[in-house]
């Protein structure tokens, strides 16, 4: 974990990280759009996170299934945002069914991954690219579970 | 690393996997579910190397050859030992897509990106759990 922490953050550049060190980078344009993909994705993760944890406090009997995926989301902020995750939402709402609750958290996912995913190609930084591939893959799998509790 | 070289490693991991992939259908039940799994995942693994055979070639490179054979740490005699060794083998797929997805642009990349995503989901339905960063060396 550690290891890995800030590698998305330096690779975009992001304050208090070191600067890119892509061979012949300048600070420029891609840096900074590779920052806002970062960001971009460290709020999705944030908010995610806040809807898993929201969703497990209204349905415990969900709890088993939905904390190592909350948590997966938790590794994916502090990789993403190592210097501070954004404030995470709060108030989110959770429908009272199960079945409406998994489905409302899996249309959120399948949201973010799809973000995620044109991220992973709009980013200047390869290493910010292979993070971002990572979250997709992780989310793809999160997709998976869900759908399996929802069949 | 170089385009060329995260191509390389890949076609070498592809090779490995076909290998693999074979000894799992060798071991399995022809009607059972890692029989079908892994025929699947065979033929997945056969057309991504014939994929990556075919860009180093384009490239100008000479595609790194498979090893005559490949050492397996553990006998895979039942479905449980190839279920293992098909999660292992994603697993490690999985590393070398991601090397791929962060040397390559575009179109290239987002087929490397999809591959991982394949990887994790194979790997998750043999059976591996979950993970955060799948690829990215945790966990």
């Amino acid at each position: 974990m550690l290891a890995l922490a800030g590698v998305a953050a330096a690779a975009a550049g992001l304050p208090g990280c070191a600067a890119s060190s892509r061979p012949g980078a300048a600070a420029g344009s891609d840096d900074t759009d590779d920052t806002l993909l970062a960001r971009a994705a460290a709020q999705s993760a944030g908010e995610l996170l806040a809807v898993y944890r929201a969703t497990a406090r209204r349905h415990p009997d969900l709890r088993p299934l939905l904390r190592p995926l909350a948590e997966h989301h938790a590794e994916h902020l502090a990789v993403l945002a190592p210097d501070g995750p954004p404030p995470l939402p709060r108030g989110t709402r959770v429908p009272r069914g199960r079945t409406s609750a998994l489905a409302a958290l899996r249309r959120r996912e399948r949201a973010a991954a799809r973000s995620r995913q044109a991220a992973v190609v709009d980013a200047s930084s390869g290493d910010l690219a292979r993070v971002l591939a990572a979250v997709v893959a992780c989310q793809a799998q999160h997709l998976v579970l869900l759908d399996g509790q929802l069949r | 690393m170089s385009l060329v070289e995260s191509l390389q490693d890949a076609l070498a991991g592809e090779h490995a996997a076909v290998y693999g992939y074979g000894v799992v259908g060798g071991v399995a039940d022809a009607t059972g579910s890692v029989a079908q799994l892994g025929l699947a995942a065979y033929e997945v693994h056969q057309r991504r190397r014939d994929r990556l055979e075919a860009r180093l070639r384009r490239l100008g490179a000479e595609p790194v050859p498979a090893e005559p054979g490949y050492a397996l740490t553990s006998p895979v005699v039942t479905d449980g030992d190839a279920r293992r060794l098909a999660r292992r083998i994603e697993d490690r797929c999985a590393v070398l897509y991601a090397a791929l997805v962060a040397a390559t642009t575009g179109p290239r990349r987002r087929e490397a990106a999809g591959w991982l995503t394949d990887a994790a989901t194979r790997s998750l339905a043999w059976g591996a759990p979950a993970t955060a960063l799948p690829g990215v060396g945790l966990s």
